[in-house]
């Protein structure tokens, strides 16, 4: 990873004081995690938003050429979605315990699942 | 008076240069700033027998301070005079591991007496308060504060066990068990415990340069488990059940924009978003064995589910280690004492709260009272919330960061905490690390005849009123 790597991904919160709990999280995250810039060209190859939701929760991430905009909500612009609790959605994130949770359908996936594959590395902690 | 104390000190120990004395004429909160005449670094007992001996003589006042991080303005000079630095008194005299506990000076912050005890490794802890590591454990104790275990063991002054105290004439005493030579201080019992006449005193009695207090066991197990909830109602019955389970070691009641903050939102909207949990509980359950733990994870879900089946919302409990994996800026609540720099790093420099005891019983109405107060000020209502000796009373604090520099902020946050002051006392909420702005508010409500005996116990005690002049009254 390169200073400009660093200097080229970024992570923004829109209007953070008036972000929800979730999307703070993931800023976290998403700022670490794109310390390694492959995981966010490969997660923008897919070319769409993602909305993901724990509990009633929702914030849109989207995807552009600087880097990662969290908007608060459903910006309506997401061509996949990931919802479930918030300890689901967290052992996702965490411990990347997707298929169980799926399967008992504590986890809900929507839009196109590959664009959900792609984004998985980006949001599992490291 | 300077003189005296150069002569003393040394002349590096003693300073009255204008940067020093603004320095020490206000801390983090909206107080009136107030300027002593003389700082003066002390570094032993015997040195602060002597000052004591010479400002009596002379009738100037003196304010002991260590690092002035009590929120309460309780070092800020009422009446000027010289402010009693007592940082350099920074050692921990004795640690006695087999009868369980420490003896240390003013000065000892919490990360200097929790690196002696791991240096040590000694199996024992004590608590910490939710405040910088460099605070003070000994100012914390004598004011009545409380820490991370004042769910077992209430709050911290009542894990004192000696006090060595030099009084307003320049003599020491000694209180416990302490006071009878070869005794060890292991209790305030079984003597009349003069403790009392120092403890929560604000300095006005005497300073305190030596300290006996309790340690408690470590256990080897430790789990920190975070519960969003969503209102007050959920995280207080949560927080009453839980005590009388006897179960969990510590359990906090966190409002939303406290988690916000430690996550970098300088300023959280006053409203949560929709759908957000308004609360999060953390509770810390230690044991000494894996089913010890089990056991007690199981009763605590057994509260929450119990709660559920009432209609109260819950998400389920999330480990602090995998909310640390998500997001590091929740390391600030993995491990005490922690850095609050998202409290006193925010910019603006300015820091208050009204912090009180009262009944747990109450905590859900005052905490909504509290939150539309906040709000109608324009002021992100973080609440902090803690039960305290195992439920009978807890804390409840209301805290605002604020830009010092701006003038209308600083009115709108003294209106904000007039009315905060007033609603808590009205549902039998007490303040403590009381400011002198408070004390005038609520020395109207006292017993009349408690405010004179303890105006009475300062004469007696003080009679050329030397010690921290101004503070409750006196």
């Amino acid at each position: 990873m390169t200073q400009k790597a660093i200097e080229r991904v970024r992570v923004v919160v829109d209007q953070p004081e008036s972000m929800n709990l979730l999307g703070l999280l993931m800023k976290g995250l998403l700022a670490k995690n794109l310390s390694d810039d492959d995981l966010f060209y490969r997660a923008r190859a897919a070319k769409t938003d993602v909305l993901v939701q724990a509990g009633e929760m929702k914030v849109t991430l989207r995807l552009g050429e600087g880097g990662i905009t969290i908007l608060r909500g459903d910006a309506g612009s997401a061509g996949a979605s990931v919802a479930g609790d918030m300890k689901t959605l967290l052992g996702v994130v965490a411990e990347g315990k997707m298929v169980a949770p799926f399967l008992s359908g504590r986890l809900k996936i929507g839009g196109n699942p590959l664009v959900l594959l792609r984004m998985l590395p980006m949001i599992r902690a490291r | 008076m300077k003189k005296f104390l150069v002569d003393l000190l040394g002349a590096e120990n003693v300073r009255d240069d204008p940067e020093t004395l603004s320095k020490y004429s206000e801390d983090y909160t909206e107080h009136e700033p107030g300027k002593p005449d003389l700082v003066a670094f002390v570094e032993n007992a015997g040195q602060v027998q002597k000052v004591v001996a010479k400002a009596n003589e002379l009738k100037v006042p003196l304010v002991p301070a260590v690092y002035r991080t009590n929120i309460g303005g309780l070092c800020i000079p009422a009446e000027g005079g010289v402010v009693l630095d007592m940082t350099r008194m920074d050692r921990v005299l004795e640690v006695n591991a087999d009868d369980m506990y420490a003896v240390i000076e003013p000065g000892v912050t919490q990360q200097i007496i929790k690196d002696h005890l791991a240096k040590l490794k000694v199996p024992l802890t004590l608590g910490y308060s939710l405040a910088p590591p460099w605070t003070s454990v000994f100012a914390n104790a004598l004011l009545g504060g409380l820490t991370n275990r004042s769910l077992k063991y209430g709050d911290q002054s009542a894990w004192i066990s000696g006090l060595e105290v030099v009084l307003p004439d320049g003599s020491m005493v000694r209180t416990g068990s302490w006071a009878m030579k070869g005794a060890l201080p292991f209790g305030l019992v079984p003597f009349p415990d003069l403790s009392g006449l120092f403890v929560a005193w604000q300095g006005t009695t005497g300073i305190a340069t030596k300290m006996a207090f309790q340690l408690w066991p470590g256990h080897p197990l430790n789990k920190r488990l975070f519960i969003l909830t969503y209102g007050p109602r959920a995280t207080y019955e949560a927080m009453r059940r839980l005590c009388r389970t006897e179960t969990c070691d510590d359990i906090g009641g966190l409002s939303w924009p406290a988690g916000k903050m430690m996550m970098g939102v300088k300023r959280p909207h006053p409203v949560p978003q929709e759908g957000e949990p308004t609360f999060f509980l953390y509770v810390d359950l230690t044991a000494e064995i894996p089913e010890e733990m089990a056991v007690k994870e199981k009763i605590l879900q057994s509260v929450l589910d119990g709660l559920a089946g009432e209609g109260e919302r819950f998400e389920e409990p999330l480990d602090i280690m995998t909310l640390l994996k998500v997001n590091p800026a929740m390391g600030k609540f993995a491990e005490f004492p922690t850095d609050l720099d998202f409290l006193t790093d925010h910019g603006g420099g300015g820091l208050t709260w009204i912090g009180t005891y009262g009944p747990l019983s109450r905590f859900v109405e005052t905490a909504e009272t509290g939150t539309a107060i906040m709000v109608k000020h324009g002021f992100p209502p973080m609440i902090v919330s803690r039960p305290m000796r195992g439920g009978h009373f807890g804390v409840l604090r209301f805290i605002s960061i604020f830009d010092k520099k701006d003038a209308a902020e600083v009115a709108k946050i003294r209106a904000l905490n007039a009315e905060l002051l007033l609603m808590l006392s009205d549902r039998g909420f007490v303040m403590y690390k009381t400011p002198i702005w408070a004390w005038k508010e609520l020395s109207a409500r006292l017993d009349p005849v408690m405010r004179d005996l303890v105006r009475r116990v300062k004469g007696l005690l003080d009679p050329n009123r030397i010690m921290n002049p101004g503070r409750m009254g006196l």
